[in-house]
């Protein structure tokens, strides 16, 4: 915040996004954002990207069963049932690699304030259940970061959206992203409060889809014309993601626009081809069509879960770059009955939200409250995998609900209540979140016997489930509490391996710097050598010193070879002196 | 996941007040410049790094060799190659004077030029190439002390003659010319078809006349298609990928056999090779052997090591890894360039903001063939290091 105003503070390549990726090079360097994006298809099986369809997921999930066939990078099973990623046969836990994004941003942040960074705002998706959270406040831990809060992204956004203007309407987020579509039905309060009364999305539907519709179409021409699929050649392949990104950006404010990749491939027969196409904002939507209307789609059934028609809407606001197309803002003005609200910028909305939230926790702001609905729907599961809805999705937290159960056999002494989350009548297809056994049932016929279950979650998330025989009134009960699947053990020794990271990193800098510094002297003292040896070099005392000047030179460039920091500063006092001696010399002379 | 017990010691970083304990070393009163102005040299130094003494220190070539190569230069004489005196009968006259990527390969012994490290003088690297930055000065003395030349000899290559087209109109870089009358693309065609002009082989006739004796019985012949090669350099030029498939390359002569068909043989060919710093030539063949005799640990160390140098060498011509590297042709004139699709891929990932380092990072290369590519792009000028 600078001053009232959130601002967003731009990466090291001046991009106010980043991209989600880390890749780790042939020599084990870690790439983190555009530098990643920029060579994920030529080192796709050690770039990750969409991290956040995988944190806080089982490994048996279908989610992870879906990953595994889609994804280039390779996946791989956890000691305690969660997801591990291997980059050039090292295994990494979601959370660190989610953990190595957030340390980027760190840093970006640092460079930028001058001063440490401790704690952080995070936004994640609204549907992220608990474990999911709970990975997310680990990535930050790992990182070095105290996470205060974690905020949904539609939240934010009306945070940001609702900033200073005394509203009171009810408004929908359509977000729009690089690899996900969210919508969400938020109820903003003029007293301040923003409660999410729906949210739902697709996390395979984003702006790379309609990359790969462009590429598509790029890939097809091409091979009309020369019968080479360029799919096959991965740096052709590269080019031309980049080429359809950029493209797709550019039809956003011009009618067309020219895809020149020249030297795409080579035949094998000395000749190498050229792509050269022409791409019309009216081609663009027509190869995008299908995938503007399964956004629709998705809000309908927002708008069906919130009980509400497009029309009870006061305002919708677009997120995601993605939402800069005209097709997008066209189709979703139409669905919604009214013009999109274009006052928001679509790529920092988000960012502003958690910046402004941030702000507010810090100079303790109590105006600011922030409402939150349960993601999913949570229960238990009953005789037949049935689902036993308790809690339903959406129901805005804390709250509490209560249900009496009954045994399901004859002369049943235990029931195992097992406490899931999610929305599917097979409580096996939901995410099972803890489960404990009820003992001490007295002997009865089946149906005969009363267990009341209730659950409870307070304002921080955290869900608790009890249990209780009326007859008897014994009870039992669990506190489920979120889980990143780390140990603190493996959290701790993450931790220290980033700590190390970013030591060796400043380092480098460190190097960098002391190197650069070196190296300019070098090369003005060469620039001088010549003009000084013209002058002095006549003489016995003239010739000793170049070759000590020369020595200087040497040893610096020893000292850089050697890479030490400590060693080049060392180096770069007699480099300036021997530039100033030079340059008095030269100076003298002339 | 096992939890890391043997975890790796931290790296700490110097703090700022070591760096200027070791600034504040120097008292006013030790500090012999503030007395004598040039007297720079810090006599307490180590003496630098025997640079030779690495792994990729250059062999001395066989005495019997040294010995051939010299009875076969007084032969034949250093100016000219047998390929430029075959191409001379071919066609009735003398070539004109050389000319870069215009002429296949020639085989000759190296001059006295050449074992000169072409006339560097110093500073110079291990690989004979001048440091960044450095314009003058001294050879180290370790330099003359090597028997063996430390870069393959220089090609003599002729302009091609008035109707040799064979490699002549197609190699190298277009001219000037070239680009001025050659009608642009009209735009609205989907893609077209320009064709490289690199690694267009000889004439037959040639390539059968250039047999390993009379291209001065120096091992086996060089590619065919390739440009001729310049220095040490162009040698590498149209090396398959690292680890590819060692079928030959287009538009270079075809592989030539080992000299026995034996793993010995092509050992031997490789020791060759590198005795006398033909790296690139040795890694190819050593690639050849190994992709038939994948466990064959000499090629293999032979391979690695040539990888090693030639990065190396590719590294100290390019100089730091940190400049940012731009695009100085207009998009229209790239596609007139000679480049083949790695080269174009390269290319598309030069922004203007990323350096050398960050491309080579993203290049999805081996760091070899990026920065042999990335050199040649800037010899080309087609790029510029800041």
């Amino acid at each position: 915040m600078e001053g009232a105003a959130p601002t967003v503070i731009p990466n090291r390549g001046g991009y106010k996004t980043t991209p989600s990726m880390v890749a780790v090079t042939e020599a084990g360097k870690r790439l983190v954002g555009h530098i990643a994006k920029r060579q994920a298809i030529t080192n796709a099986e050690n770039t990750v990207y969409a991290a956040k369809r995988l944190i806080g997921r089982k490994w048996n999930s279908p989610q992870i069963k879906n990953a595994l066939l889609t994804s280039s990078y390779n996946i791989a099973e956890g000691p305690h049932d969660d997801v591990r990623i291997v980059l050039r046969d090292k295994s990494y836990s979601v959370p660190e690699i989610s953990s190595m994004i957030l340390q980027e941003m760190k840093i970006i942040a640092e460079d930028y304030l001058g001063q440490p960074v401790t704690q952080a705002v995070v936004t994640v998706p609204a549907y992220f259940n608990d474990n999911q959270r709970q990975a997310t406040k680990d990535a930050g831990t790992i990182a070095g970061l105290d996470v205060i809060r974690i905020i949904n992204e539609p939240t934010a956004a009306a945070l940001a959206y609702g900033l200073g203007k005394e509203i009171d309407k009810v408004i929908a987020v359509y977000d729009l992203g690089g690899g996900t579509f969210d919508i969400s039905i938020l109820e903003l309060s003029s007293n301040g409060v923003f409660k999410v009364i729906a949210t739902t999305g697709d996390t395979f539907l984003g702006g790379e889809d309609f990359d790969a519709r462009i590429v598509d179409w790029l890939v097809h021409g091409f091979q009309q014309e020369h019968s080479i699929d360029l799919r096959q050649d991965r740096m052709a392949l590269q080019r031309l993601r980049d080429a359809a990104e950029k493209a797709k950006c550019e039809l956003s404010s011009v009618r067309e626009t020219d895809i020149n990749l020249p030297f795409i491939i080579s035949t094998g027969r000395n000749e190498a081809l050229h792509l050269q196409r022409t791409l019309t904002r009216d081609v663009l939507e027509g190869l995008t069509e299908d995938l503007i209307e399964r956004t629709i789609e998705i809000c309908r059934d927002a708008l069906s879960d919130a009980r509400l028609e497009a029309k009870d809407l006061e305002d919708v606001i677009l997120v995601g770059g993605m939402t800069r197309m005209p097709a997008i803002q066209k189709a979703a003005g139409t669905y919604f009955g009214r013009t999109p609200n274009k006052g928001v910028h679509p790529d920092e909305v988000v960012a502003l939200g958690a910046a402004i939230q941030g702000h507010a926790l810090v100079e303790e702001k109590t105006d600011m409250i922030l409402l939150d609905v349960t993601p999913h729907a949570l229960g238990i599961m009953t005789f037949g995998s049935h689902f036993e809805e308790l809690i339903p999705q959406n129901t805005t937290v804390p709250t509490s609900r209560t249900k009496v159960f009954t045994t399901s056999r004859e002369n049943q002494t235990a029931v195992k209540i097992l406490v899931m989350q999610g929305e599917n009548d097979n409580a096996e297809k939901n995410e099972l979140l803890g489960e404990f056994i009820l003992t001490g049932l007295r002997r009865a016929a089946k149906g005969e016997v009363e267990i009341e279950v209730a659950f409870e979650i307070n304002t921080d998330g955290i869900v608790s489930v009890f249990a209780k025989d009326l007859e008897t009134g014994q009870a039992q009960s669990i506190q489920v509490t979120a889980t990143s699947g780390l140990t603190r053990e493996e959290i701790d020794n993450m931790i220290e391996t980033a700590k190390d990271y970013l030591v060796e990193r400043r380092v480098d800098e460190d190097f960098e710097a002391a190197k650069q510094e070196a190296e300019r002297l070098i090369a003005e003292i060469e620039r001088l050598f010549p003009e000084v040896e013209g002058v002095v070099g006549s003489s016995d005392f003239g010739r000793d010193a170049l070759g000590k000047a020369r020595t200087v030179l040497d040893h610096a460039r020893e000292a850089i070879e050697s890479r030490g920091a400590a060693q080049v500063r060392q180096h770069v006092d007699g480099l300036a002196r021997t530039q100033r001696m030079f340059k008095g010399v030269v100076s003298r002379a002339q | 996941m096992v939890p890391n017990d043997g975890r790796r010691p931290r790296a700490t970083m110097p703090g700022p007040q070591d760096v200027d304990e070791k600034r504040n070393a120097v008292t006013p009163e030790d500090d012999l410049l503030a007395d004598v102005e040039f007297d720079l040299i810090d006599e307490s130094e180590p003496p630098s790094e025997d640079v030779f003494a690495r792994d990729t220190a250059i062999p001395a070539a066989p005495p019997q060799q040294i010995a051939e190569e010299a009875m076969l230069q007084a032969e034949t004489g250093p100016a000219r190659s047998p390929l430029d005196r075959l191409q001379q009968e071919v066609d009735g006259r003398t070539p004109p004077a050389r000319s870069r990527d215009l002429t296949p390969s020639t085989f000759e012994p190296p001059s006295s030029q050449d074992l000169e490290f072409d006339s560097f003088d110093a500073p110079i690297d291990v690989f004979g190439n001048p440091l960044p930055g450095t314009t003058s000065g001294r050879r180290p003395a370790v330099v003359g002390q090597s028997t063996a030349p430390t870069a393959p000899p220089r090609a003599r290559s002729p302009q091609p003659a008035p109707g040799v087209t064979a490699p002549a109109a197609a190699a190298g870089q277009r001219s000037n010319d070239d680009k001025l009358t050659q009608p642009v693309q009209p735009r609205g065609r989907a893609a077209f078809l320009v064709e490289t002009t690199r690694n267009r082989p000889p004439s037959p006739e040639i390539l059968a006349r250039a047999t390993p004796r009379a291209m001065g019985g120096r091992g086996s012949p060089q590619p065919a298609g390739g440009a001729a090669p310049d220095s040490a350099l162009d040698f590498v030029q149209g090396l398959p990928p690292v680890g590819a498939s060692v079928a030959p390359v287009a538009g270079r002569a075809p592989a030539p056999a080992a000299p026995t068909g034996s793993a010995r043989g092509g050992v031997r060919e490789i020791e060759d090779c590198y005795a006398v710093g033909d790296y690139s030539r040795a890694l190819q063949i050593a690639e050849q052997l190994l992709a038939r005799s994948p466990d064959d640990l000499t090629a293999r160390r032979y391979a690695q090591n040539c990888r090693d140098v030639l990065t190396q060498m590719f590294a100290a011509r390019i100089g730091p890894l940190d400049q940012v590297i731009t695009v100085v042709v207009s998009p229209e004139e790239v596609q007139w360039l000679a480049l083949d699709h790695r080269a174009g891929f390269l290319l598309s990932l030069v922004d203007g903001q990323s350096t050398v380092d960050e491309i080579l990072d993203i290049s999805g290369m081996t760091r070899l063939d990026a920065l042999k590519i990335l050199h040649d792009l800037a010899e080309q000028q087609v790029v510029k290091l800041a």
